[in-house]
């Protein structure tokens, strides 16, 4: 029986895949035809202030600037897709998908991240986040068409070059990235239930979650299938800053990028459509784990990235825990019942979350440090002083522009900037702007507006081995280490 | 027969549909099926594509000159000017500083640089803090197994108040029995949660199987009873042996002029007393009797998986095989590619990367390859990550490795340049040394000399058994008993250490 069965699905596969292969077939052609009328067709570009904007006739978006001083180019290279256009019950197939990505190259033998490394690549990244899934690297100019013939490929070509092995060697590997990254992605089933509980079902973010589970199950198909939807030129930013002549860097994205099929951007829901984000209560989410310490976050939805609000979220972050004289540090360091406290607003692009995050010390428990945390942000909203606000604000520009004076961090941000600042990329200075607004006032009533208890999800990772026998463990280490 | 076929047909997609077109977790989540459009790609191969792009011409470049100078006192300044960056970093550095404290008195070094952050005699406690706090500048304190460094950054226009800031903590710090209690509270604090970081923890024990009683096998930090033992004469000698102009030099990098950084600094540390010497690099020597590597095995309850830790010796910078020790280390734990990497995570998937970091001290410097794996598969992944040493130690690499790990490195090298920090970290590594920066460029040079045959050497001198050490954390209950009794292949002397 089992036999029978699998001859018949062999034939309506082959019969499936020839109807495929049809319909392909025309669309294969009609992309030929625009890449062969697109070869011929120079984009122009925008220049502003140095930097070059212009989209291929298959919609690549392409952003270059030159920087020359140091021999080196960052090349970025930004899908406009994240775990929060995963389908449900696919929680893990974004982030699967970039791992594939590394999982071939046409002139490598073992694969894409090994041959980033006879390029010499010592910065290469690839992040998949709820809105956009990112690859980076930062090569010698003279690695620079290599590097781009890499991207290309394997925006155009991965595919047909993917098989089950290399599936299942990622597969592997994200599994354990999940289970060493730390923060509550670490504690099975936690992100799943925290991201659930913040966002009503229909909300992209209801779903941008991981889930072993999910993972474990992923079929080469669903990777296929990911891929073929999202990883289309039209759907990319190709950053380019660096060491490099523009009109030769021009020619290569033109020749290696081209040619790739020209296919339509895919849609994602639009701001208008969103399902309202509703106010929860204080909502709790508990995992028991086996460490011993309890960890603790607290996560506020806030508002999206550079909308009202997301900018003195930054500030308030770096006025309650930028230094040890910051009331969250000063009074859990100054209390003892933490080892560390973090505390940053997280800007996404249809809604943001703003984590206070702590590790609690064994002597003390998630509950009581949670009271220290709600006592600092009610006094904050009222007590946080002009002083600390300014503080706040140099700092956050004067990292928003050491971020800039790096190849690597210039590239990513003219990136992020082309993605959701309409217009030119070279927006450093609207950014900065936003801060220098942020005032006094306005830092208060954020603190007041989004940081309360009205709506909210404390997690708690709670601790499950025995406390005091560890610490007593901890003192007796071999030879006293430490 | 094409009717047959036809009902064949349709029977099949109604069966495929059924078995494809949805199914269920455990939770009873619905999935729909997701299958790709044919085919895989739309984009015509073309045959350029085909042949390796050509490399381009490699672009000249030279690292930046840097300025020095001699204050009366006889302390040395070195300014890298960045025109274009609009911050600047300060740092006084102190040589030896962590080494030579180690065997006197561990952790004196890191509780005196922590001490000239709380305060100084014009400004007490938190008033210095927050001094350099409203001129948006930022103090930091760093020891190492060589050196100590006491930093200040701000923006360019901020340098001469905060240069006088820095040079207030570092000539004038405050001293009281009050805020020396209070430090070394913090100081137990650290040194807690350093012991309960599998990170820290397993790169100690592995420095301890490999070295013994040696020096540079205790932390520079000291444990928590050697700090308790510490007093508050001891830490000011410490201080005073370490802190004088002929011991201390000073960097400056960043987007200020050399008149003003003169200025700055001249007012900012005349008054580093000129007394005192330059100190020599200790020296103690190592005994090393057991011709096998040494291992701990350290059963921690608290650890969600398990950490290996592989420690091994490698060059300094300046060293003769540097450059062929750095190969070496990208080709072994850190690329993609590495050798560690393409086999427990590429092939077998058991971890999600090998991070390899290096440890610098005077002497006994060492590479540290750290592999997080699931606590049942720490025999699978020691037995193959020694396999791995050891096949390098016996045939060497490729060309490949080699080209992919001299590009690596040149790239690491270059990109430091582009930073304040990364210049004033490789002025420091000069300092340490006691180089000087035409030092750079040969170091440069060196990496491109390197070849197969020198990393076949590096490969001989530092992975020979003998000198390797390693250690195991994790919640490994009867681990070692198991691992001796399922793995006699392993020859290694494993002991469970137990609380």
């Amino acid at each position: 029986m089992a036999v029978k069965r699998a001859g018949v699905l062999a034939v309506c596969a082959a019969a499936w895949l020839s109807s495929q292969s049809a319909r392909g077939q025309s669309l294969l052609d009609a992309a030929r035809a625009m890449n062969d009328a697109a070869r011929t067709q120079p984009p122009a570009a925008q220049v502003v202030a140095g930097v070059q904007r212009y989209s291929l006739a298959n919609g690549l978006d392409v952003v270059l600037e030159e920087r020359h001083g140091s021999p080196r180019v960052a090349v970025e290279v930004d899908y406009r897709v994240g775990s929060r256009d995963q389908p449900e019950g696919y929680g893990g197939l974004a982030h699967m998908t970039e791992h594939m990505m590394f999982a071939w190259a046409r002139h490598h033998r073992d694969g894409g991240g090994a041959y980033l490394d006879s390029l010499g690549v010592s910065q290469a990244v690839g992040e998949t986040h709820g809105d956009v899934t990112r690859y980076g690297a930062v090569v010698a100019s003279h690695f620079l068409e290599r590097l781009l013939a890499f991207e290309a490929d394997r925006m155009g070509f991965l595919l047909s070059h993917v098989g089950e092995a290399q599936l299942e060697a990622q597969r592997l590997i994200v599994l354990r990235e999940d289970s060493e990254r730390g923060e509550y992605w670490s504690v099975p089933g936690m992100g799943k239930r925290i991201w659930q509980t913040l966002f009503p079902r229909g909300h992209p973010y209801f779903g941008a979650y991981e889930d072993p589970s999910d993972i474990a199950t992923l079929s080469l198909n669903s990777v296929r299938w990911f891929h073929q939807q999202w990883y289309v030129p039209s759907n990319a930013t190709l950053v380019i800053v660096g060491d490099f002549e523009s009109s030769a860097v021009r020619a290569m994205v033109q020749r290696y990028f081209g040619g790739l099929a020209r296919e339509p951007r895919p849609t994602r829901v639009s701001q208008a459509n969103l399902p309202r984000i509703p106010t929860i209560g204080d909502q709790q989410v508990i995992e028991t784990t086996r460490v011993a310490n309890d960890r603790l976050w607290v996560l506020f939805p806030t508002p999206r990235m550079f909308s009202e609000g997301d900018a003195e979220l930054d500030l308030a972050a770096l006025a309650l825990v930028g230094d040890e004289f910051a009331p969250l540090c000063a009074r859990l360091l100054r209390d003892r019942v933490v080892d560390a406290v973090t505390a940053s607003q997280n800007s996404m692009e249809l809604a943001s979350l703003f984590t206070i995050s702590a590790l609690v010390r064994r002597n003390s428990s998630a509950e009581a440090v949670l009271a220290q945390i709600d006592r600092t942000l009610r006094e904050s909203a009222e007590q946080l002083t002009e002083e600390a606000v300014a503080v706040a604000r140099d700092r956050q520009i004067a990292a928003l522009r050491s971020y800039h004076s790096t190849l690597a961090g210039r590239a990513f941000y003219l990136g992020l900037y082309a993605r959701t600042f309409a217009g030119s990329p070279d927006l450093l200075e609207r950014d900065v702007a936003r801060y220098r607004a942020a005032s006094l006032g306005s830092v208060r009533r954020a603190i007041a507006q989004w940081l309360t208890r009205r709506s909210r999800v404390v997690a708690i990772a709670r601790g499950t081995h025995n406390s005091a026998a560890l610490w007593r463990q901890a003192r007796m280490r071999p030879e006293n280490l430490w | 027969m094409k009717i047959v076929l036809a009902s064949l047909v349709r029977a099949g997609l109604a069966l495929f549909a059924l078995s494809a077109g949805a199914c269920s977790d455990a939770q009873g989540v619905t999935r729909a099926q997701l299958l790709p459009s044919w085919p895989l790609n739309l984009t015509r191969e073309e045959s350029f594509r085909s042949v390796e792009p050509p490399l381009g011409a490699r672009r000249p470049w030279s690292p930046p000159s840097v300025e020095r100078w001699m204050l009366a006192n006889g302390l040395a300044v070195y300014f890298v000017p960045r025109p274009s960056s609009g911050s600047v970093r300060v740092s006084l550095v102190a040589r030896h500083a962590g080494t030579q404290d180690v065997r006197d008195a561990p952790g004196v070094a890191l509780l005196a640089a922590s001490l000239l952050s709380r305060g100084t005699t014009a400004h007490p406690a938190g008033a210095h803090f927050l001094a350099l706090r409203s001129l948006g500048a930022v103090m930091g304190v760093d020891v190492s197994g060589v050196s100590m460094e006491v930093s200040v950054a701000a923006t360019a226009a901020q340098l001469a108040p905060a240069t006088a800031l820095l040079g207030e903590a570092v000539t004038s710090p405050q001293w009281s029995p009050e805020i020396f209690a209070r430090e070394l509270d913090v100081q137990r604090d650290v040194r807690r949660i350093y012991a309960s970081r599998v990170a820290t923890l397993g790169v100690s024990l592995a420095a301890q199987a490999r070295d013994g009683a040696h020096s540079t096998a205790r932390p520079h930090t000291g444990t928590l009873a050697q700090i308790g033992a510490l007093d508050e004469a001891r830490v000011r000698e410490f201080y005073g042996r370490h802190f004088n102009a002929l011991n201390c030099a000073v960097l400056v990098v960043g987007g200020a002029t050399r008149a003003d950084v003169e200025a700055a600094i001249s007012a900012a540390f005349a008054r580093l007393p000129a007394s005192g010497a330059a100190l020599e690099a200790p020296s103690e020597p190592v005994s090393i009797s057991r011709g096998e590597p040494r291992w701990r095995v350290y059963d921690n309850e608290d650890a969600p998986n398990a950490t290996i830790t592989i420690a091994w010796p490698t060059d300094v910078e300046g060293a003769p095989g540097y450059a062929a020790s750095r190969v070496l280390e990208e080709g072994l734990g850190s690329m993609f590619s590495s050798r560690l990497n393409r086999v427990l995570r590429e092939r077998f998937g058991v971890t999600y990367g090998v991070q390899s970091a290096r440890y610098i001290a005077e002497e006994r410097s060492f590479v540290a390859a750290r592999i997080t794996v699931d606590v049942d598969l720490v025999a699978v992944a020691l037995e193959t990550a020694l396999q791995q040493l050891g096949a390098v130690y016996t045939s060497g690499f490729t060309e490949g490795e080699v080209e992919a790990g001299k590009a690596r490195l040149r790239d690491e090298f270059v990109a430091r340049f582009e930073t304040d920090d990364g210049v004033v970290d490789a002025l420091r590594a000069l300092v340490e040394r006691g180089r000087t920066p035409e030092a750079w460029a040969a170091d440069l040079a060196a990496i491109d000399a390197v070849d197969v045959a020198a990393v076949r050497n590096a490969a001989t001198r530092q992975l020979y058994p003998l000198h390797i050490g390693g250690s195991i954390v994790g919640a490994l209950d009867r681990f070692g008993a198991r691992l001796r009794s399922e793995y006699p292949a392993l020859r290694w002397s494993v002991a469970t250490v137990s609380p």
